[in-house]
């Protein structure tokens, strides 16, 4: 299992690449839309844990591009809101959805339905 | 509708500080997690970092410091309801405008940039006086210059006091009827748009 993790907080999203790592799970993370773009483009990833809202593109749109550059790779997507209207359109346009700050374990069991074949 | 829109510029500035402060607390949380992570590792016999725990444990003071700044300056902006008129030091009101765009201007790829200078003073509503600046922050930053960098000043111009908003793009004029126009009309204030900047000026009676 290989995941990319896509946040603009780079202290947040380093220290929860190290707890995956930590955990046996080969982990990269990126701090916005072009470097992951770049590192899906270097590396082949099952699954991406993006960001909802970040500085130019959206966590939505960057999925949108990954998958088009890895088709078959699954997305969960983070949010600090947990709005209404964030739980909607990452319920319908991924594998999970997580309220920030992320249980470590539920993120890990998140990943792994994901990849069990979850949609998205 | 203008009671509305304060309202709805208040729940916009509370909306923006709740998820810079919720960025704060998930930084905190993630960093405090791998802490406890390397102590649980380290019981189990893997070597400690020193330098690794020092450098969780700066994170977490930059974070400490980073939500205490959040705080101030949205009591800051909360304590601008206390008077409805009052001498305002406009360097201040703007800075605190930059402070309250500033997610705003992070989602937007755009760098808002205080810059020091000798107060100046305006008698005028401080919460009014905000909201105009940051209407007039958001505007700039809609159409900001190749830098993307809005520059903020206030000085005492021979017109009046004023706050100049440099590094916009072009110099598209504001028509007669923007609700801007309106809003710094409310407060004595008046708008001149020139190349790449926008002024608020508050003429002299």
């Amino acid at each position: 299992m290989r995941l990319l993790l896509v946040d603009d907080e780079t202290e947040l999203v380093s220290a929860l690449a190290e707890r995956l790592r930590l955990r046996g799970i080969e982990t990269d993370f990126a701090t916005d839309g072009d470097a992951a773009a770049d590192k899906v483009r270097a590396n082949a990833y099952d699954l991406a844990v993006l960001d909802m809202k970040m500085p130019g593109l959206s966590g939505l749109d960057l999925k949108k591009k990954l998958q088009r550059l890895r088709p078959g790779m699954r997305f969960i997507f983070m949010t600090g809101h947990g709005s209404e209207e964030d739980f909607r359109a990452g319920s319908a346009e991924a594998a999970g959805y997580l309220v920030k700050p992320v249980r470590i374990e539920a993120l890990i069991a998140a990943v792994q339905a994901a990849l069990a074949g979850g949609q998205g | 509708m203008p009671a509305n829109d304060d309202l709805r510029f208040f729940g916009t500035v509370c909306a923006s500080v709740s998820h810079e402060l919720k960025n704060v607390l998930a930084v905190m949380h993630e960093q405090a997690g791998l802490l406890g992570d390397l102590a649980l590792m380290a019981e189990r016999g893997m070597p400690l970092d020193p330098c690794r725990l020092a450098a969780a444990a700066d994170c977490l003071l930059k974070q400490v410091r980073r939500g205490d700044a959040i705080l101030t300056n949205i009591s800051r902006f909360a304590h601008t309801t206390d008077a409805s008129a009052k001498p305002v030091d406009l360097a201040e009101a703007a800075s605190l405008a930059v402070a309250l765009c500033r997610r705003r201007a992070d989602m937007r790829q755009v760098c808002l940039a205080a810059e020091p200078g000798q107060a100046v003073c305006a008698a005028v509503d401080p919460f009014l006086a905000v909201r105009l600046l940051a209407s007039c922050l958001d505007r700039a930053m809609d159409a900001p210059g190749a830098e993307k960098t809005i520059r903020v000043a206030a000085a005492d111009s021979p017109d009046g006091p004023a706050v100049t908003l440099a590094g916009l793009a072009g110099d598209a004029a504001i028509p007669d009827d923007d609700p801007l126009r309106a809003l710094a009309a409310g407060l004595g204030a008046r708008l001149r748009r020139e190349a790449a900047s926008l002024s608020v000026i508050w003429p002299r009676p």
